[in-house]
């Protein structure tokens, strides 16, 4: 192979030169050049290691099937492996290196496993891995150096520095690819004033045509681009890639917007990720040329006809000087008739018998020798092809006669021709196979929104694909600017033959005759998987992993179908095919996530006084997607300092804690009571208003699923407050209860979370810190006791003031409007000064809460009953409620069941939840007797306590059980107590 | 009354685009009263829109205005009145049957992210899945979606000005989402109003 720049003709802008880095070394390129032309303009043959057997291998094709040419780009955070060099767009400064081969590219110790391969064929490691030993043992140490040696490329582990987004887009219609036919059905479309979205994936339109010579096509192009940008209703997206198409006529596309350059500009995205919705999509994506199999078909130098043309015409690179052309049908003349042209020496081998002289006759007038009934058998060649043995071949693919050697430098072979039907094949069913076009088109499908046209749908030709585009769009070819056909053997569904290997007389190949070039799967494995058994093409496929690389098998499928179809003595059709998926060609993971990472990885909660917290020193934790004050550190204080001191200032002094997140429910309607009887398993009916109760709802099963306060606030006005965590799981289940199930019910419930600020202010000298503020409020217990609230007004703001307590102090929570939160936050504080006011974090308020044993999220897991929590005593008798029927469940009712307790840790170390519970002597075996909630130390004992479930628990108490941590291996003794550590009686928060 | 504080504590610097016509402001909704209600719930809340001069409930894509008053109709049984001075809205809530229909200050439980300029629509599509063409989107339309999985109501109030109206607790979240999605397009922060 010598690949050479001619000085004239293509698409490339000669007028800038670009310096592009490969493997280390500087190349020349030109504006216009994809990374392989480069290469292949420096004549750079050896682009990369193949996959399993190391084997060199060079650039193959020219677009998105290159299975071959698979490169790491940029260096550093910037680095993106498996890129295919044919879409590479060139920029100065940039920068590659190949994969899959170490030390060097061209001294890569993994190209012994040559010489291993005749036992590392399909399925090796299945055999030789998995069998040998009982259990799974050896396999699993095995596993990890088969998946080390596995794989292409290296994904870079450092933070991406630069941004992705995502956008949607709307559409008339979708036109997928530039070739004449989506030109043409764009501008019908287009003409028409309907929205069109026509989406390249390369940076030029025209598909197809830019394989051709430019003077064919160049002034057309430039016609129909000018009219297309001309109309309003038209956008052009270039350099993107639809890879996939999904129900309800979505489909998803990646644009690489400024993969062109070295570094983005500032605040723009490399990538971006369209999701589409088009009311009807035109698949205009053209066909993949399919590779010739035969002995040494992988070697540098062997390339696909078209491929060898496009580079020819579009980007002035001679691929070969000594050329031997290969096909199976009448697109190959044309690359041969334009090297032929170009200066090349050209043999062109059809396998076919007979061929029109009018495809041979210009050729033989250029000079090119021309065989009928020939085809290659084998190349020679290591690092690029040195020549080839051909020969007669018969309708078998079986040489008929001994293998002739020629000398040549570039083998560019055509196998026929597959619609890209990927996305087709996405949305509808299996394509149908035509035997009289050797190849599977887009036939039976059900989804009306969806077509092929062109090349996509079997149609051969440049005009024919013209006039088909513009037919889509009720035009006919009279109303756009002529096109003439793109060359010789335009159409390549003229009489092509079917797919077949090439093997010598024996009906083996004389070599490695390779069917997926990506992962190295040759004939023999599928040779072999079809001996053994493996009938289904889905389950060959995997077996032998042909067609599951980066590729998808886009130059592989047909080939294996043959060789499947060869070896059953059916046909391709009957051998049937794989299912396509998504994507067409892979998609960087950033582009899927676009901003949605760091700090919009999900959205965060922020109550009425974040800023307050953050501004004041809190240390912020997550509550789900709520952003909390854990503790307010004081000078040199990690977390257990600081809340130990500010639960300890609770009840002593008073505190002030943000319980905003805390979910809160308008309950509305003339049957608001009914409705919370029937959800709360106490009772309602008699709440007077300006009263408020403790409530517990149970799930349909029986299970306790949330507990809160709920206050009535008018004649038929609620007012529920949930847990932080079950909020939207609550006002679901409300929901779903009145919309299905209670319809009889006239009430609303809507979530007012976000409508109210919410403060709990703590300890003994809370009453005379709100009396300051609301001096009009008559705040005694006698006025107020637990369980009220009243209407006051803090700071000029209207207000609740609620009393109940969760800490086991007097206490109060204020509940304001949330836009004043803020003012009367601070107005509290202001207040407060002169009472020793301070706030205090989640960690404090858990501590306070576990002190006085009320149960919270880590108690209400799903698993707990209202007896094991204690609290069976609430569940009223007189009425139904959801989950008074499965409540009473054999399971639910065994007296065995754990049960909430207090554990009085004994010694400095607290407990860990989590941690199981083990009588103090016997046997630490199975899950044990109960389990560890919620540990804390507490001020107030001048101890480690914890809240715990334990068999039997009520029994228990004074006896001494053991806590096990197996995580930390560590066995702690604790006495079982009543979880009530603090104030049993209440005085506290009665006062 | 104190003055309302806004849940936006910072946003994210707009970059240098001298030619983008994007602005970008918060603002407080003023006030916003749900009405919901059961069977029979459009002759029930009648008696409240018509303070206002609201002839219908309207439908669940197209907000009506009369009176200052703005109705969208969320669901079969609720609608949100949104009206640029709060104290206004008593009025509705007291003209309602409380036997037939009930009402909720949500004045407090949503911001509004405003989006002027010919370049809306792009940012729009940066944010949600829908479709902001005029023919599909007109003006005085309305649709409840999702940002960045959050539940806010879009309305085009304006050929070329829109409006989020966004959960408070979200709305830094969302504010940060939406600003730096507009990076790439440019913008000006206008001075919120809260």
């Amino acid at each position: 192979m010598t690949a050479t720049r001619l000085p004239t003709g293509g698409w490339i802008d000669r007028s800038q030169s670009l310096t592009v880095t490969f493997d280390g070394k500087p190349l020349n390129a030109h504006p216009g050049d994809t990374l392989a032309s480069a290469l292949l303009a420096n004549d750079v043959s050896l682009v990369g290691r193949s996959f399993k057997y190391h084997r060199p291998r060079g650039i193959y094709s020219a677009g998105a099937e290159e299975p071959n040419a698979l490169v790491t780009l940029r260096e550093g955070a910037r680095s993106e492996p498996n890129t295919r060099a044919t879409q590479i767009e060139v920029f100065d400064g940039l920068t590659a290196r190949p994969q899959n081969a170490r030390p060097s590219l061209r001294w890569d110790l993994g190209a012994l496993n040559q010489l291993l391969s005749p036992a590392i064929h399909a399925g090796f490691y299945y055999k030789t891995f998995i069998g040998p030993f009982r259990g799974t043992g050896f396999w699993m140490r095995c596993e990890r150096f088969i998946r080390k040696a596995a794989g292409m490329g290296e994904a870079e582990r450092k933070a991406d520095p630069d941004s992705y987004e995502k956008v949607n887009a709307f559409a008339d219609l979708l036109v997928v690819g530039s070739g004449p036919a989506g030109l043409c059905a764009a501008l019908a479309a287009g003409r028409t004033g309907a929205r069109v979205l026509l989406v390249e994936q390369d940076w030029q339109l025209g598909g197809s045509l830019l394989s051709a010579p430019r003077d064919r096509s160049e002034a057309w192009l430039q016609e129909i681009e000018r009219e297309l940008r001309s109309l309003e209703n038209v956008t052009l997206l270039s350099r993107t890639t639809v890879f996939g198409a999904y129900d309800h006529d979505v489909y998803g596309a990646v644009e690489r917007v400024w993969d062109h350059v070295e570094v983005p500009p500032d605040g723009q995205p490399r990538q971006r990720y369209w999701q589409i919705r088009a009311k009807q999509a035109i698949l205009a994506t053209g066909a993949l040329e399919q590779p010739l199999v035969f002995a040494g078909n992988d070697r540098p130098g062997v390339m696909l006809a078209g491929a060898v043309r496009a580079y020819l015409n579009r980007f002035a690179v001679r691929a070969g000087r000594q050329i031997l052309v290969a096909t199976n049908n009448d697109s190959a003349y044309a690359t041969a008739l334009d090297l032929a042209e170009a200066g090349s020496e050209v043999t062109l081998l059809d396998s076919r018998a007979e061929v029109p002289a009018s495809l041979t006759g210009p050729l033989t007038e250029r000079g090119v020798k021309v065989m009928c009934a020939h085809t290659v058998f084998a190349a020679r060649g290591h690092e690029r092809v040195g020549g080839a043995a051909i020969a007669a071949v018969g309708p078998d693919g079986q040489a008929l006669g001994a293998l002739d050697w020629v000398t040549c430098d570039l083998i560019a072979v055509s196998g026929g021709w597959a619609p890209a039907l990927h996305l087709w094949s996405q949305r509808q069913q299996k394509p149908r196979y035509d035997s009289t076009k050797a190849c599977f088109l887009p036939e039976g499908g059900w989804v009306e929104t969806q077509g092929c046209i062109g090349a996509a749908a079997g149609i051969g030709g440049t005009t024919a694909a013209f006039a088909a585009g513009l037919e889509s769009g009720g035009l006919t070819p009279s109303d756009a600017p002529s096109l003439s056909d793109a060359g010789l053997g335009d159409d390549w569904t003229r009489s092509p033959q079917q797919q077949i290997p090439f093997t010598g007389i024996t009906g083996r190949p004389a070599g490695k005759a390779f069917i997926d070039l990506q992962h190295d799967v040759t004939i023999s494995d599928i040779d072999l998987a079809e001996q053994e058994g493996y009938r289904s093409v889905e389950h060959l496929k995997r077996y032998t992993t042909s067609g599951m690389a980066t590729d998808q098998g886009k130059t592989s499928n047909l080939n294996a179908l043959a060789r499947i179809a060869q070896l059953r003595g059916t046909t391709i059709g009957e051998a049937g095919t794989t299912t396509f998926r998504p994507p067409y060609t892979p998609v960087a993971i950033g582009a899927l996530v676009g901003r949605d990472c760091g700090l919009h990885f999900r959205p965060i909660r922020r109550t009425a006084i974040h800023e307050w917290h953050e501004a004041n020193g809190a240390v912020m934790t997550e509550a789900g997607p709520w952003m909390r004050p854990w503790y307010y550190p004081q000078a040199g204080e990690e977390v257990t300092q600081a809340y130990r001191r500010e639960a300890a200032h609770v009840r002593a002094q008073v505190g002030l804690v943000d319980v905003s997140t805390l979910g809160k429910i308008a309950v509305q309607g003339p049957d608001a009571a009914a409705f919370l009887n029937r959800i709360y398993v106490n009772g309602w009916k008699t709440l007077a208003v300006g009263r408020l109760r403790y409530g517990i709802m149970l799930r349909d099963d029986g299970l306790v699923m949330d507990d809160g306060a709920t206050a009535r606030l008018g004649e038929h006005d609620y007012f529920m407050s949930t847990t932080t965590a079950n909020a939207a799981k609550v006002l679901a289940f409300a929901e779903e209860l009145l919309q299905t199930a209670w319809t009889d019910l006239r009430v609303q419930v809507t979530s007012v979370t976000d409508a109210w600020a919410a403060f709990a202010l703590a300890g003994p000298k809370a009453r005379d810190v709100l009396g300051s503020l609301a001096p009009g409020s008559d705040l005694s217990a006698e006025a107020l006791p637990n369980n009220h609230w009243i209407a006051a007004d803090i700071a000029g703001v209207a207000l609740r003031i609620h009393r109940m307590s969760y800490s086991g102090e007097l206490a109060y929570e204020v509940y304001c409007p949330s836009g004043y939160g803020r003012k009367v936050w601070e107005a509290i504080l202001g207040a407060g000064g002169s009472f020793d006011l301070r706030p205090y974090g989640t960690e404090a308020m858990g501590a306070l809460r576990i002190e006085k044993g009320h149960v919270a999220g880590p108690e209400l897991d799903g698993r707990t009953t209202l007896a094991d929590l204690c609290l069976a005593g609430f569940a009223s008798k007189k009425k139904p409620f959801v989950g008074s029927v499965l409540k009473n469940r054999p399971l639910l009712q065994d007296p065995l069941r754990p049960t909430l307790v207090g554990l009085e840790i004994e010694g400095e170390r607290g407990a860990k939840p989590g941690s199981l519970l083990f009588a103090a002597e016997g046997p630490t075996e199975g899950h044990g007797e109960g389990w560890v909630s919620s540990p804390t130390y507490s001020p107030a004992l001048a101890k480690n306590i914890a809240l715990g479930f334990l068999k039997n628990g009520p029994q228990r108490k004074g006896e001494t059980v053991r806590i096990v941590d197996f995580l930390s291996d560590t066995t702690l003794r604790a006495k079982v107590v009543s979880h009530h550590f603090f104030d049993p009686e209440g005085a506290r928060q009665n006062g | 009354m104190a003055d309302l504080h806004s849940p936006i504590s910072h946003s994210h610097p707009p970059p240098q685009a001298p030619h983008s016509d994007l602005e970008l402001s918060e603002t407080m909704p003023g006030g916003l009263l749900q009405i919901a209600g059961w069977s029979g719930f459009e002759a029930a809340a009648m008696p409240a829109l018509s303070t206002f001069g609201l002839e219908g409930l309207g439908d669940y894509r197209n907000a009506r205005s009369a009176g200052g008053a703005t109705v969208y109709r969320i669901a079969p049984d609720r609608l949100l009145l949104r009206h640029s001075e709060p104290s206004a809205l008593a009025k509705a809530s007291a003209a309602l049957d409380p036997e037939r229909a009930c009402s909720l200050d949500l004045s407090h439980a949503r911001w509004v992210f405003a989006i002027e300029g010919a370049t809306a629509p792009a940012l729009l599509a940066r944010l949600l899945p829908i479709d902001c063409d005029p023919a599909c989107f007109p003006v005085d339309c309305f649709v409840q979606t999702a940002v960045h999985h959050v539940g806010v109501l879009l309305h085009r109030r304006a050929e070329k000005h829109w409006e989020l109206l966004v959960p408070v607790t979200w709305a830094q979240s969302l504010w940060d989402y939406l600003c730096e999605a507009a990076v790439p397009l440019g913008y000006r922060l206008q001075q919120s109003s809260a």
